[in-house]
């Protein structure tokens, strides 16, 4: 499933943990308070984090303080306050083990889903 | 009677490795307060989630190609590149809560109004290395906030 699929938000919702491991980009799924509910493998991988240790951390707050800014964290904060669907997806930089990488983020949120996400597709060399 | 002992193996040793520089990867990762490393010529080595935070509204995350501090800063001040290049000796503090203002952010979304809007930039140049930048950045909004408020209420 590629990472411009335009029905991925529901894809992604309908998927188990072990399903989600199998895309070849990092998925992070977090629920209302931002408790993160779903990592996978990709993302565990490239990060070199645990997933045992991610899932249940803060998403913002523990996992990537890189994203608590209006660019991420605000957009879905909009979405929820309006009530309104969220597919965003933007260049971005983040810092993995310190070293600065430039990604792409899909942001997917829906009001009547109980997990949002933050999809990461790491750019080639 | 003999007794066992067990004798630290070295890959008992190079686990407590990993495990502390996973404890020290944690820490910077999670540090306030923005942090670079850089060489005398602005390409960025290193720099933590919060410095890729505080440089966003400089465009960090539009363009291509390597990391380079100046130009990211460039779009502020140019002023941390004439600093280092002016700075004569090898090692010690080159600036010291030097603050710039960011650009205003152009955006319709209620979120954007909490993007910063002043940075304070702290660089050194650390002992035993030549080619070696230290950048330190803090988010220095808050001030610039209470200085505008004052100002407004000052008596005309």
């Amino acid at each position: 499933m590629p990472f411009d699929s335009p029905d991925l938000f529901d894809n992604v919702c309908a998927m188990s943990p072990s399903e989600l491991d199998e895309l070849p980009f990092g998925v992070i799924g977090f629920d209302e308070q931002g408790i993160i509910q779903r990592y996978n493998a990709h993302e565990a991988s490239m990060a070199d984090f645990e997933v045992d240790t991610v899932l249940g951390q803060h998403v913002f707050i523990e996992l990537a303080p890189c994203l608590n800014n209006y660019l991420v964290a605000g957009r879905f904060e909009d979405s929820q306050a309006q009530g309104s669907p969220l597919d965003e997806t933007m260049p971005y930089v983040l810092s993995f083990r310190m070293r600065p990488t430039r990604v792409s983020l899909r942001l997917l949120f829906s009001p009547s889903a109980p997990l949002r996400f933050v999809l990461v597709q790491r750019h080639l060399a | 009677m003999a007794m066992s002992t067990s004798t630290p193996t070295s890959s008992d040793a190079e686990a407590a490795l990993r495990a502390e520089l996973r404890g020290l990867m944690q820490f910077v990762h999670l540090a306030p307060v923005g942090l670079v490393q850089a060489s005398l010529d602005g390409q960025i080595s290193l720099m933590n989630p919060m410095a890729t935070q505080l440089l966003a509204p400089l465009n960090l995350n539009d363009g291509m190609g390597v990391f380079n501090l100046f130009d990211i800063l460039d779009k502020a001040s140019p002023d941390l590149r004439t600093l280092v290049q002016t700075f004569k000796r090898t090692t010690g503090v080159i600036c010291d809560h030097y603050r710039i203002l960011l650009p205003e952010i152009e955006s319709d979304s209620p979120a954007a109004l909490d993007a910063p809007i002043a940075l304070g930039i702290t660089a050194l140049m650390l002992p035993g290395t030549s080619d070696c930048l230290m950048v330190v950045l803090t988010d220095e909004s808050a001030h610039i906030k209470l200085q505008r408020i004052k100002a407004s209420w000052a008596p005309s």
